[in-house]
């Protein structure tokens, strides 16, 4: 039984390959999509439980791919975790700006990762599990 | 250090040689100044040794050119001798002890000493790894040191290659801070530029690190977990190092090149082997991705350039393609030659380059807008390749570009990126080490100025220049010019690369531009001073190699030139190159250049004060040779002697100018000028037919001319035909002592002439010529 499903979405594709591995040993199920357009298609064909979203991507990027899904009624209450090279300040700044949940900077820990997973998720579903 | 003389010890020299050579080192590490302590440090070592002379050759490390460096502190280049000491020790790095043994004729460099060595020592001054030069010292009579002797000239070396480290850091210091003192004004703009690439190279850099933190942690956390594929972990973090370590060599890479710090090392190679080789290099990568490399090559021409650097260009295209190209596609390679240059274009069928991409994809870090097919991972090389690709093209003279492939109508598929670079290059290595000998010589200055004023009188030019390759930049820069608007000439260096010049520099083959305007070649708007539009444009060449350009424009009647000025001015530039040769190989010999000089105004002279030798004469004197059917190169000869034979007239200045007849002296005056004029021109001429048609001009056929009274065909028949054609011009010009005769009337003086003081055959074909020309029929 998977615990949820999570679309990982980024252009290098090792990072998809461990990501895809690190969350499916945690028991969640994986989607993958190396560009935004590729995810925006995915997300609202698979309704996935969770974004991790790469900021610095070909054509549409991070950004840009974030803010569709927030302007889409299907989307919009997907949480997403912003994946970027970039550490500033004003990129996380942005980040929420357009409506990201979280933000983690490469290189990054994947066992930090999916406990911050963990964390939206488990809080996502307690609030679910109170309107209930 | 020899193995000889390791396990002696200085300790082993006599008290006062230790104390010379203490005393030598301290000077050089006192004093800032290099002569000063090469003074001492000479005249120590001589002493200490018992040798009779020691010099001090430094090496200017970027232009690989020698310089003999005086106590004065006068630098004057020096070109070691062919199989001599000094490129023995270059070669093998080592000092070299020639204790006479060999002989007293043995290579010693000569031109170095005033009495030839019979012993010589040179040793290598190293410090750090680099080379700044040798040190030279010389014996009366055959010498063997020992060890410790040995050891002392080694650390004299070593203590001069302090110094010369030391002032080879000074010297960069000032460079530097000339360099720092220009460059803040660009600074700002550059900032925010170099701050816009730091931020994208640290991005470049946290991309192959956040793999390797998440597959190394991974790993890690899955010591125990038999599923996990560790194996394949480990090695994407073995790729993801080789990626990082890639990318840090490439801006070490791009850096230097953009930095002007690297510089070509050209040789010569086929474009067909060149083409085999870059594709066997990538068809196994290619392979992997299932993508065929086709290669085509249109010709095996040669072509100069630096080998490795440009099958980096090319690797680092092809490397693009097959990344973009779909499974199974293939890679299409094309080599071809194009005018003077040669091209390659790298053709893919992957998906579009975005129109607007074309021009950006040679920016640092550009990232594709291109589709990659399939999941692969997407940074095979890094994303500076074509920026690198591009900087070597460039530093070639040659151009990158980008297009879309022609498919059929409206639909795009593929990318296709083009290199195209000059077959030949300006400046070979070689080239520029001759130019670096002739750089800074006032001597040479002189006989450049001298030079373009006597192509300018020779050829009855407007503008002349003397375009010189730059031994440090590789480019070339104006040397000495006559008609020129000096404010005009300001900054035309960068434009001269790009011009006719750098073109006939590059090519090295001399070109004739009738009309700058329509010339397929040039075509470009003629500037207003070159309002005559038809050019001449010779490369100049030293031991073989093009170090400049001779550019000819603006002939004063306002006709195009012919190719019989080219011919001239061919002739000309081969002695400049020559003299030139000679001004190098003897450095200390003012003479050489001295007499180049007095020959080159001479030239100038003759035309300017005594016109003689004019354009008409040299053409008909061509045009006769060549009706005689001689071989283009004696028709050279002919025209280029035509046009100097009288120059000995120079000397004779005051005798010959008084109307009516010769006294006694005059007579012998004039008589003596073949040979006056072939001590002129000494020291320009190599050619000994030269000197014969020269010497022979004033000989008849009869046997009763000077000055050796040769008969008929014992006389050359290059001064036959200078005869004839001196003869019509002197008949048929207006002279101080004698009015002009009429054409029909010189035409028949010739005739009778003819088997006394004409050949018969030469008059014949010199009639034929002038009749041909429409010169006789205003008479007839």
């Amino acid at each position: 039984m998977a615990k949820g499903k999570i679309l990982v979405v980024d252009d290098e594709i090792y990072i998809v390959h461990i990501l895809d591995f690190s969350l499916g040993m945690e028991g969640y199920e994986v989607l993958t999509a190396l560009d935004g357009e590729q995810a925006f298609e995915k997300a609202r064909a698979e309704k996935p439980d969770l974004i991790v979203l790469d900021i610095m991507m070909p054509k549409l990027d991070g950004y840009e791919t974030c803010k569709l899904f927030k302007a889409d009624e299907s989307t919009k209450h997907i949480p997403v975790i912003l994946l970027s090279a970039k550490g500033r300040n004003v990129d996380q700044k942005v980040g929420f700006e357009v409506g990201a949940d979280d933000y983690i900077t490469k290189p990054f820990s994947p066992r930090k990762l999916v406990e911050r997973i963990n964390a939206i998720l488990g809080q996502g579903s307690a609030q679910q599990r109170m309107q209930a | 250090m020899d193995a000889k003389h390791r396990g002696a010890s200085l300790l082993e020299l006599p008290g006062e040689a230790l104390a010379l050579l203490a005393e030598a080192v301290l000077a050089m590490r006192t004093t800032g100044d290099l002569g000063v302590s090469w003074g001492i440090a000479s005249s120590n070592a001589m002493r200490a040794l018992d040798a009779a002379d020691a010099r001090l050759l430094r090496l200017d490390r970027r232009s690989g050119a020698l310089f003999r460096y005086e106590e004065s502190g006068v630098e004057t280049p020096y070109l070691a001798e062919h199989g001599g000491p000094v490129e023995w020790v270059m070669r093998h790095d080592r000092a070299m002890f020639d204790d006479g043994a060999a002989g007293p004729h043995a290579a010693r460099e000569t031109l170095l000493w005033q009495r030839p060595p019979q012993a010589l020592v040179t040793v290598p001054l190293e410090a750090g790894n680099t080379h700044y030069g040798f040190l030279l010292i010389a014996f009366d009579a055959p010498r063997s040191l020992s060890a410790p002797e040995r050891l002392l000239v080694q650390a004299l070396a070593d203590a001069l290659a302090l110094a010369l480290e030391r002032i080879d850091l000074m010297h960069a210091l000032d460079t530097e801070r000339a360099r720092v003192g220009a460059a803040e004004r660009k600074l700002s703009s550059a900032q925010d530029a170099a701050s816009g690439l730091m931020s994208i190279l640290a991005h470049e850099m946290r991309s192959p690190l956040s793999s390797i933190k998440a597959y190394a942690e991974t790993v890690s956390n899955n010591l125990d977990n038999e599923h996990a594929p560790r194996r394949r972990f480990l090695e994407v973090i073995d790729e993801e190092c080789d990626r990082l370590s890639g990318l840090v060599t490439d801006v070490q890479d791009l850096s230097r090149i953009e930095g002007g710090e690297t510089t070509l090392r050209l040789t010569a190679v086929s474009l067909a082997e060149l083409g085999r080789t870059v594709c066997v290099e990538h068809s196994d990568t290619a392979g992997k991705r299932d993508v065929t490399i086709a290669l085509e090559c249109e010709s095996d021409a040669r072509i100069d350039v630096d080998t490795a650097l440009v099958r980096r260009v090319l690797g680092n295209l092809i490397q693009n393609a097959v990344q973009f190209s779909p499974e199974g596609g293939t890679v299409r390679v094309r080599f071809a030659l194009r005018g003077e240059e040669w091209t390659c274009s790298i053709t893919d069928e992957g998906p579009p380059l975005p129109a607007e991409d074309l021009a950006l994809v040679f920016e640092g870090f550009y990232r594709a807008r291109r589709q990659l097919p399939g999941g692969q991972p997407s940074h095979e090389g890094t994303r500076l390749g074509l920026a690198i690709a591009r900087s070597i093209t460039q530093l070639h003279g040659g151009r990158m570009w980008a297009e879309q492939p022609h498919v059929s109508e409206g639909s795009v598929q593929g990318a296709r990126f083009c290199v195209a670079m000059p077959m030949h290059q300006v400046a070979s290595t070689r080239a520029r080490r001759i130019a670096r000998q002739t750089a800074g010589r006032a001597d040479l200055a002189e006989l450049f100025d001298a030079i373009v004023e006597m192509v300018a009188a020779t050829l009855d030019a407007g503008i002349v220049s003397l375009v010189l390759v730059d031994p440090d930049r590789g480019d070339l820069f104006l040397a000495a010019s006559v008609g020129l608007d000096p404010m005009s000439v300001e900054g035309r260096r960068t434009t001269l690369r790009s011009g006719v010049a750098g073109a006939v520099a590059a090519w090295g083959r001399p070109v004739l531009v009738e009309n700058i305007e329509t010339d397929r070649r040039f075509r470009r708007l003629n500037h207003p001073q070159y309002h005559t539009k038809s050019l001449l444009c010779m490369p100049l060449r030293v031991e073989g190699e093009v170090i400049g350009v001779v550019n000819v424009n603006n002939k004063l009647n306002g006709e195009a030139f012919e190719e019989d000025d080219l011919a001239l001015l061919a002739m000309l530039t081969e002695r400049v190159g020559s003299a030139i040769e000679r001004a190098c190989a003897y450095p200390d010999s003012r003479r050489v250049v001295e007499d180049a000089l007095e020959a080159v105004r001479c030239m100038t002279k003759l035309k300017r004060d005594f016109s003689l030798g004019g354009r008409r004469q040299m053409k008909r004197a061509r045009a006769v040779a060549r009706e005689l059917g001689m071989s283009p190169a004696d028709v050279d000869v002919i025209g280029y002697v035509a046009s100097i034979h009288d120059v000995g007239m120079v000397r004779l200045e005051a005798e010959t100018a008084h109307p009516g007849g010769l006294d006694e002296k005059q007579r012998s005056a004039v008589t003596a000028h073949p040979e006056v004029s072939i001590e002129i021109l000494r020291p320009l001429e190599y050619l000994g037919v030269v000197r014969d048609y020269i010497l022979g001009h004033h000989e008849r056929w009869d046997g009763t001319g000077y000055p050796r009274g040769l008969t008929g065909d014992s006389i050359p028949l290059g001064s036959r035909i200078l005869a004839v054609v001196d003869a019509w011009e002197s008949m048929t010009t207006p002279r101080p002592f004698r009015a002009p005769r009429d054409v029909a009337e010189a035409a028949a003086e010739l005739r009778r002439e003819c088997g006394r003081q004409f050949d018969y055959e030469v008059v014949e074909a010199f009639l034929k010529v002038l009749e041909r020309e429409g010169e006789l029929r205003e008479a007839a």
